[in-house]
């Protein structure tokens, strides 16, 4: 497909465990991230959800460049991005930003609102900016995430959590990215102001043509605002659908125990599958065979020896379960 | 009202600063029946947190006071009690969960440490029958090997185990009525729903009454018998669950429930409110929301403050469009 962005196949990290003072050797391996693979389309929001430790974070730093997959590959319009070099790699870097789920600690409290929102600008841009086109581009990103161009002047702690997040974003925007990656971006909101979030990050996406990667544990967000969703379950992909698709028929039990476990918005809509028991496994020893066979309601012989493999089920409905085999 | 456990009437705590008298909760009345749950809905800074602390009299002082009203626990007011008459309260009649578990634990003391300290402090038992109710405790919240896991620190525990001994040391000296402070917003959703499940099972084992304050009505919705939505320091509807969900109708609460995305159903847009709840040090004259109502009427600009009608039995909303002869 032509307007595929970003491009990720049997991506793995694994972080080594180690021991030992003076000669540290791993003695074994967190398979944080173990051979996911899908594609984020021009304008489109991909949605990551699981539990916290499935590995969504560490997938989203790996397209970041902050860490190094073990394996696999992301290619960014095409091109590995772990073989850009020099100007290439820069591009990569300015096309790709991102916002965190805590705007408080993610802007630097003794600068500037003006100065968080250039400082992208500047370090990418270098000298050949003019001082006075990036005040113009700063004012420019701040209004597009509604705010005042007077706000550059103040400082963060002088704004409300929502509109903290607004500059986060703005900083983000500020080089015209092709992908954002959003992380948790509106958990640590108040419901009130999610919404205002939320709604924000989707008249941007259709005024500016950006991507997101959006890394969610609530689904009703993720219904919200993603295209596409993958569910991941202990650093796999146990189902990849489109968003619609997803919810009104989903096939894995781990992506139904999910959404039974999202809060209702209604008393009556209680669902009365069975919420989900215990907790995610230790991805240092992931259980045999599929990994979520120690939770799951339907479990088979089958599922205690064999790892599913993640099949088509209906047209661009991935999942990886015994029970459709 | 019979079997009413808890009746907060006419509760004012208010904050005097140096800028100003801060109304924080301005008016308050409540009840809590025996065995239900009530939520306690708003956004931060609509005075939920203070409404708890002041039944648990644990306002900072002296910069905040209760100036007025009353707070029956049984019939007794708990603002006549002494200072010591009102310790065997806390804790021990009425719990209290706080919203982040990393914070309300002590980081240098084991989990038997903190959990042994509520059940000698408030039984007379022997060393080794604290040890014992401790793990039976951390086995009514479902935590897996209590034995184990008494000896552990709370860092060495996920979120949502901590939270439970969170709940399991409110729960440690069998008290009538818990209140839960935003119990699971610093948790994954199957966690919360685990910990939310957990709360219900323990209200019908044990017959708890319960206050849950929270901005999501999600989790009102799971848990709750009654709700009040404040707003400014003044509770603007109250309702039944059911009532309230069928027919919300005060604007705010509207606004908030069509905040919500729905996991149920596609919502092509959701409805926010625009701008931000009014500062408490000059709020405006009249209904407090009249600023970001979308229905606001003539009557809404004049000075009085609408007054809580009961529209229909047990209905309470605090608008001026819903007295009958206004539609």
């Amino acid at each position: 497909m032509n307007d595929t962005i970003l491009e990720i196949q049997g991506l793995k990290k694994h972080f080594p465990v180690t021991s030992g003072v003076l000669v540290s050797r791993p003695v074994g391996w967190v398979r944080a991230v173990d051979d996911i693979g899908f594609s984020i389309r021009k304008g489109e929001t991909f949605a990551l959800v699981g539990e916290s430790g499935c590995g969504k974070t560490t997938t989203a730093k790996v397209i970041l460049l902050l860490e190094r997959p073990t394996d696999g590959s992301v290619k960014f319009h095409g091109k590995n991005i772990y073989n850009l070099k020099g100007k290439n790699l820069r591009q990569y870097r300015a096309s790709t930003q991102v916002v965190l789920q805590d705007p408080s600690s993610s802007l630097n409290p003794k600068m500037r609102v003006g100065s968080i929102v250039a400082e992208p600008l500047l370090v990418n841009n270098g000298a050949s900016m003019s001082s006075k086109a990036v005040k113009q581009r700063v004012d420019e990103v701040l209004l597009q995430v509604g705010l005042q161009p007077e706000a550059a002047r103040r400082f963060p702690h002088e704004f409300s959590g929502g509109q903290k997040q607004r500059i986060a974003l703005a900083r983000a925007l500020s080089l015209s990215p092709d992908l954002i990656v959003l992380d948790e971006p509106v958990s640590a909101l108040d419901v009130s102001i999610r919404a205002q979030a939320m709604n924000l990050f989707k008249d941007l996406q259709a005024e500016l043509g950006v991507a997101y990667l959006l890394i969610a544990h609530d689904l009703a967000t993720v219904r919200y605002m993603a295209h596409e969703v993958g569910v991941m379950y202990l650093g796999r992909l146990a189902e990849r659908s489109l968003s619609e698709e997803l919810f009104t028929n989903p096939l894995h039990p781990y992506t139904k125990a999910l959404i039974a476990a999202t809060l209702p918005s209604h008393p009556d809509l209680i669902s009365g599958e069975e919420v989900l028991s215990g907790e995610v496994p230790s991805p240092l020893n992931p259980p045999p065979g599929c990994r979520f066979h120690g939770r799951c309601s339907h479990v088979m012989p089958v599922c205690r020896e064999v790892d599913p493999l993640l099949k088509e089920q209906a047209k661009g409905h991935f999942v990886a379960c015994h029970l459709f085999e | 009202m019979t079997g009413s456990f808890l009746e907060v009437k006419n509760l004012k705590t208010h904050f005097f600063t140096r800028y100003g008298t801060v109304k924080a909760v301005d008016g308050v009345s409540f009840s809590v029946k025996r065995g239900e749950t009530l939520g306690l809905v708003g956004e931060s800074g609509c005075g939920k947190s203070i409404t708890c602390r002041s039944i648990l009299r644990l306002v900072p002082y002296p910069a905040g006071r209760i100036v007025g009203g009353e707070i029956l626990l049984e019939g007794k007011d708990l603002l006549q009690m002494k200072d010591d008459e009102m310790r065997k309260i806390r804790g021990d009649k009425i719990a209290m969960i706080l919203q982040d578990p990393m914070t309300s634990l002590n980081p240098v003391f084991r989990i038997e440490k903190q959990l042994s300290e509520g059940i000698r402090i408030h039984t007379h038992l022997k060393k080794r029958d604290i040890w014992e109710r401790a793990c039976e405790l951390m086995k009514s919240v479902r935590i897996p090997a209590p034995e184990m896991r008494l000896k552990d620190y709370p860092h060495q525990l996920s979120g949502g185990m901590r939270q439970r001994v969170v709940g399991a040391i409110a729960l440690s000296s069998e008290p009538a009525l818990l209140i839960a402070d935003e119990p699971t917003t610093s948790l994954d959703t199957t966690i919360q729903a685990q910990f939310l499940n957990l709360l219900l099972g323990l209200q019908r084992q044990l017959g708890l009454s319960m206050i849950v304050v929270t901005h999501d009505f999600g989790v009102v919705a799971r848990i709750c018998n009654e709700v009040a939505v404040m707003y400014a320091g003044k509770i603007v509807e109250k309702a039944a669950v059911r009532e309230i969900f069928n027919h919300p109708m005060h604007p705010y609460t509207r606004a908030m429930m069509d905040a919500v995305p729905k996991v149920e159903e596609r919502v092509d847009r959701l409805a926010s409110i625009d701008g931000q709840p009014p500062s408490l040090y000059s709020l405006p004259k009249g209904c407090a929301f009249r600023d970001r109502c979308q229905y606001v009427i003539p009557k809404c600009q004049i000075e009085e403050v609408p007054p809580l009608v009961e529209t229909k039995p047990g209905h309470l909303v605090r608008c001026w469009k819903s007295e009958p002869n206004n539609e």
